[in-house]
């Protein structure tokens, strides 16, 4: 409870250094959702003149969009802090050792070290093109809908989170941050913008069972467009989503703790 | 003069040289996302010939072109001149000798140089060896190439340059660069090929001043209008170096120096 209400507190201080300057936040907020608006104007004009791809039209893989991009943009609100380049720099500065000896955990020190405003334009033009991508495919809102789609959204978000986690767990080794863990969180997004059905089944594995992309947005997008999975994929695996969600966040936490061992054992 | 040139280039496509942890993951990051989008044409040109004029072999081409050159063109380093601006360390380069947006053009024509002898040749060669793609040739079509990526950079440069000159004016400067990044990633034609616009848009991006980024280069390898490709570029090469040049200076009246 104490420290729900410091990290709270932390977050807020963070919130009100960004309104200092109103300006510069609303053109990077309102750039962000831009983003993800030209992204699936993009695939609309693609698909004007293609028809589908592999099966699924417009509608549909705007909702792939909106949900990956949603995804990318609740968890750099927070997790932005753990960008290969910034947490390097972090490290690098020595900004974390303070962070190290506060009586309150390290993750939530630095997670509201910095919060990312911007990021919830990108969050929330997701979420719009979402709706969006339903509407043109057609889809009536049931409860059971609203639940999946939900569901899918914190999954995607808390993978997108991980992914960055581990990124910075592996910069309290290396300390120069790698910019490859960018592939993997702003390509998480990319590549659950594609239906899975156009991935060769290694490719497909690997975003299945490997990197759980697949599981946050594919399956549940089945399951609310009422669609049949590529091989190897049966919308039958949203049961698996929350686990596998739930796994992948314990061993990006796992390692964290290392690191931060690792770097503490460095006595620098 | 062209001594002068001459050590800038290297200078930079030395001080480029120092990055090579930040080269493998760049390259690693390209390659990872020209298979997703290898994978996403693909599956588009399924049953399909020819679409907006470009058949599934130049489509595979655009997405590793692309792939290779946007890290070029679009070079990390864009804060570096807003930040000295807004710093003050720039005031050096206006005492230093010789044409002030020559030299910055010099040093970053270096840096872009290194980045596209290792980050644009490897993906692209590869991908030639793996994918059916459309590329020059004879020696004198990938000596255009070189040619065409050049003024890419050229432009790409200015783009840069402009969109960061604005530290000039507003410490702000990160907002204009936040609305600026969606167009011309858009109109660049990265997302799609400008060739599957629609009418107006299409005609805005294939003529405006981002397509002598992408957009012509592509052309130049897949053999599609090189020659009217190269003069665009040229044209907006030598248009964005001169209203480069009057925003600088407009930039250099405008600015003063703490203490300087």
């Amino acid at each position: 409870m104490g420290d729900a209400a410091t990290t709270a507190r932390l977050a807020g201080a963070a919130l009100q250094a960004k309104a200092a300057r109103p300006g510069l936040l609303a053109a990077r907020t309102v750039g962000a959702g831009a983003l993800v608006v030209l992204e699936a104007v993009g695939i609309v004009i693609a698909l004007d003149h293609f028809g589908d791809l592999a099966g699924w039209e417009a509608g549909d893989v705007a909702f792939l969009i909106g949900l990956g991009e949603a995804g990318v943009g609740f968890a750099m609100f927070f997790g932005d802090t753990l960008e290969p380049p910034a947490f390097s720099l972090l490290v690098r500065e020595g900004r974390l050792d303070p962070l190290l000896a506060r009586p309150f955990p390290v993750l939530l020190s630095v997670v509201t070290n910095d919060v990312q405003v911007r990021e919830v334009g990108r969050g929330v033009v997701g979420v719009g093109v979402v709706v969006w991508g339903a509407w043109q495919a057609g889809v009536g809102w049931t409860p059971d809908r609203v639940a999946v789609t939900a569901l899918a959204l914190v999954c995607c978000t808390a993978i997108v989170f991980a992914v960055l986690l581990l990124g910075a767990a592996s910069t309290l080794y290396t300390v120069e941050g790698s910019e490859f863990v960018n592939a993997f969180t702003y390509g998480g997004a990319a590549l659950s913008a594609n239906p899975l059905d156009v991935y060769s089944s290694a490719l497909r594995f690997v975003f299945v069972w490997v990197v759980p992309f697949g599981l946050a947005v594919y399956v549940p997008a089945l399951h609310v467009l009422d669609r049949d999975g590529a091989p190897g994929v049966p919308a039958s695996l949203l049961a698996i989503t929350p686990v596998a969600t739930a796994a992948f966040g314990l061993a990006a936490g796992l390692a964290w703790r290392r690191g931060l061992r690792h770097y503490a054992s460095t006595g620098s | 003069m062209l001594g002068l040139h001459r050590a800038l280039f290297a200078a930079g496509f030395q001080r480029q040289a120092t990055y090579r942890l930040a080269l493998v993951s760049g390259l690693a990051t390209n390659v990872f996302f020209g298979v997703i989008r290898t994978a996403l044409f693909d599956a588009l040109y399924d049953g399909r010939a020819d679409v907006g004029g470009l058949g599934r072999s130049e489509a595979l081409t655009y997405v590793w072109v692309v792939q290779s050159l946007f890290g070029i063109v679009w070079a990390v380093w864009i804060w570096e001149l807003p930040d000295a601006v807004r710093s003050g360390a720039f005031e050096a380069e206006l005492t230093r000798p010789g044409d002030v947006l020559g030299r910055l053009l010099t040093f970053d024509l270096g840096r872009m140089a290194n980045l596209a002898l290792v980050r644009a040749t490897v993906p692209l060669l590869g991908a030639a060896l793996v994918l059916h793609l459309t590329v020059p040739t004879t020696v004198g079509g990938w000596a255009l190439v070189v040619v065409s990526v050049a003024l890419a950079a050229v432009v790409g440069f200015c783009v840069r340059f402009l969109i960061g000159i604005a530290a000039f004016w507003t410490p702000d400067f990160r907002g204009v660069y936040s609305l600026a990044f969606p167009l011309v990633w858009f109109l660049s034609g990265f997302l799609i090929p400008v060739e599957y616009f629609p009418g107006g848009l299409r005609a805005l991006a294939e003529w405006g001043p981002l397509s002598a980024m992408l957009t012509a280069p592509v052309r130049v390898v897949t053999g599609r209008g090189v020659g009217g490709a190269l003069l665009l570029q040229v044209g907006w090469a030598a248009a964005l170096l001169l209203i480069c040049r009057a925003a600088l200076a407009a930039g250099e009246r405008r600015w003063v120096t703490t203490g300087g």
